[in-house]
């Protein structure tokens, strides 16, 4: 397999790559799916097709097997280089998809034979049809090679027709954008959107607005109020039926916030989301389930000063926004610094370095105050009468995120699986084998002239392995050259130089306390009189 | 002799904890400038930190602060006052972190 660019290996390794399509609502059994009807050969020569075509394609898994192999063994080799890993990883990705593409499109008759079908081949008058049990060679499934783990998932996203476009034009509504939609794992799958296309239904009220999800007909599927689309950011609307709107907020106008609705009532705009049921193709070998998203603090004491309140609560899994690198997962400190409405909302790791930073928040007023740094993680503040300047509260936090496939993947291991993968493609082979000698055998014993004419086989719908992606943005890792990169050089840098310090820190007691002591009680008035 | 000696107490006075907590103590006064939205004070820090960069000590690492700076000063001069405070606390970060793993390796 050839090399692979930056962009092909985010696009083997997005989770939607390859995914299947699914018929089903998550957790819910396929009807048959445990019952399949048996295979059956019409005479000696669609037999000897058969067995023939089975054992050429089951060549061809063995090659992809022993390809698999390899690259896993490369794996193991490059364990401390991550592009290389990544890069292995989403060819194993590929090439196990490919194999259960193949797998797949071995038919007789229109059924697959290679999916726990048995297979009878029948020998003609007089003589004993041979029964073929093979197991199932999919990567993924019970009683599967187990080379792959099939996951419940859906394909969801967000466009703006020419129906959509016509109701939107209606309403000169600016700074209010629905630009994503993905799954909700955890839903009620009961509830289960099927697959198709939906129409989302936002009646804009500012902080008391609504969303709903309605079918092309019109017919209420959910609808949720109080949602506030007023002022600036991200919101996110979370739906049980397994769907999470989100919307993008400007606020740009002094006099009112997007569209002027106390004086021209409610703007109803429209968007379609299309919604796809596929099961997800996911290669990991760790035994237990991933780990899922979560976040707590640790100590949630408030900051109390005489009646007046400070605290945090109600630490939340956010959207991720655009380019922004995900929280890891870890302890954390959060930091806010009361300034009224320039207040200060930081986020560090457990080495001290910012990982969000949120400046300018207003907490002046009492109640609660939404922080999101976008980076996965969302909190509150609250304020209770609270108005010490330069107070500050710290505390603690513990944030889990969902580990990466990569992360949870053992090449050694993986090699094992694909061994024990090949033993049983052998097996199979054996079988495939020994039943093409029986047919040669019965075919001589009923005209031993006619040997030479043996049935020739040519005859299965085996597709060739499709290598081609599916999904994946392709954005590329080098789409933003930011201060973000500045810092990153300088991260580098200081940890790899042993005089960083005297780089820097060369501030004279006398020149800091020149610094500390100029104009600072004339700019705290101007601020804040 | 007396040059040499001068870069000798200058990077003994840098590596001593005192220096590093001046250094940290410089972002703080430029990140509580850019909440009084305080520009001399603001420009002030940003002198003080491009002067006393030490480019003997590694010149790749006085390049990559002095970029930053620089990138600080076009925040102040659109009065973006959120960048050039975050700039200055993910600065003061990486030294804090810096320092701690320095610490936990000594």
């Amino acid at each position: 397999m050839e090399y692979l660019t930056t962009s092909q290996i985010a696009d083997f390794n997005n989770p939607m790559a390859f995914a299947r399509t699914r018929t089903t609502r998550v957790g819910q059994t396929e009807i048959g799916s445990a019952n399949q009807r048996t295979v059956r050969t019409g005479d000696i020569e669609e037999s000897y097709r058969l067995v023939l075509g089975a054992t050429e394609k089951l060549e061809i898994l063995s090659g992809n097997l022993n390809t698999m192999l390899d690259l896993t063994n490369s794996g193991m080799r490059n364990l401390s280089n991550s592009r290389k890993q990544e890069e292995i990883y989403g060819k194993l990705r590929s090439l196990s998809a490919g194999f259960d593409q193949v797998v797949e499109a071995i038919r007789f008759d229109g059924e697959s034979i290679f999916t726990n079908k048995p297979i009878v081949l029948t020998q003609g008058p007089g003589t004993r049809d041979l029964l073929i049990d093979p197991v199932s060679l999919l990567t993924h499934g019970e009683n599967s090679l187990e080379l792959s783990q099939s996951v419940a998932g859906a394909s969801v996203g967000v466009e703006y027709y020419t129906d959509d476009a016509i109701l939107n034009d209606a309403y000169d509504v600016v700074g209010l954008e629905l630009n994503q939609a993905s799954y909700l794992p955890g839903s009620n799958p009961a509830l289960e959107l099927e697959t198709g296309s939906y129409k989302v239904a936002i009646t804009y009220l500012g902080e008391n607005s609504s969303v709903e999800i309605r079918n092309t007909e019109g017919g209420l599927i959910e609808k949720k109020d109080q949602v506030d689309l007023s002022g600036s950011g991200s919101e996110w609307v979370d739906f049980d039926v397994g769907v999470r709107l989100n919307f993008e907020m400007e606020s740009l106008f002094q006099s009112f916030d997007k569209y002027d609705f106390e004086a021209k009532g409610a703007a109803v705009l429209s968007a379609t989301l299309n919604y796809e049921r596929v099961d997800k193709h996911v290669l990991r070998t760790a035994s237990e389930e991933p780990a899922v998203n979560s976040a707590e603090f640790v100590f949630s004491s408030p900051l109390t000063i005489g009646s007046s309140q400070l605290k945090v609560g109600n630490p939340q899994i956010a959207p991720l926004e655009e380019l922004t690198q995900p929280l890891a997962t870890g302890n954390y400190t959060v930091e806010v610094e009361y300034y009224g409405e320039n207040s200060i909302v930081k986020l560090s790791d457990e080495l001290g370095r910012l990982q969000g930073y949120q400046f300018g928040v207003d907490l002046s007023q009492d109640g609660i105050h939404e922080v999101n740094f976008g980076n996965g993680l969302s909190f509150e503040v609250e304020t209770d009468q609270f108005n010490t300047e330069g107070a500050s509260l710290t505390t603690a936090l513990r944030y889990n995120r969902e580990a990466q496939d990569l992360e949870e993947f053992d090449f050694s291991e993986y090699a094992d699986r694909i061994r024990e993968a090949l033993l049983i493609v052998d097996e199979q082979l054996l079988v495939m084998g020994e039943a093409k000698t029986r047919i040669e055998e019965t075919n001589q014993l009923r005209n031993s002239a006619s040997t030479s004419n043996a049935p020739s086989a040519a005859a299965f719908n085996a597709a060739s392995a499709n290598l081609l992606l599916s999904g994946g943005g392709g954005g590329g890792l080098f789409g933003a050259i930011s201060s973000g990169a500045r810092f990153g050089v300088l991260s580098t840098q200081l940890f790899e130089t042993t005089v960083a310090f005297q780089s820097q820190a060369n501030q004279s007691p006398q020149e800091l306390a020149q610094l500390s002591i100029q104009g600072n009680a004339a700019s705290v008035l101007s601020t804040f009189a | 002799m007396n040059s040499q000696h001068t870069i000798y107490q200058k990077q003994q006075s840098a590596s001593h904890p005192a220096a590093l907590e001046r250094l940290l103590n410089c972002y703080s006064i430029g990140i509580r400038a850019a909440v009084q939205q305080d520009t001399v004070k603001a420009t002030e820090v940003l002198d003080l930190l491009e002067r006393s960069l030490d480019p003997s000590a590694d010149p790749s690492v006085t390049l990559s602060l002095r970029g930053i700076y620089q990138e600080c000063r076009e925040q102040l001069q659109a009065k973006n006052w959120a960048l050039y405070a975050e700039h200055l606390e993910r600065l003061k970060g990486l030294w804090i972190a810096k320092q701690r793993v320095q610490q936990s390796t000594l």
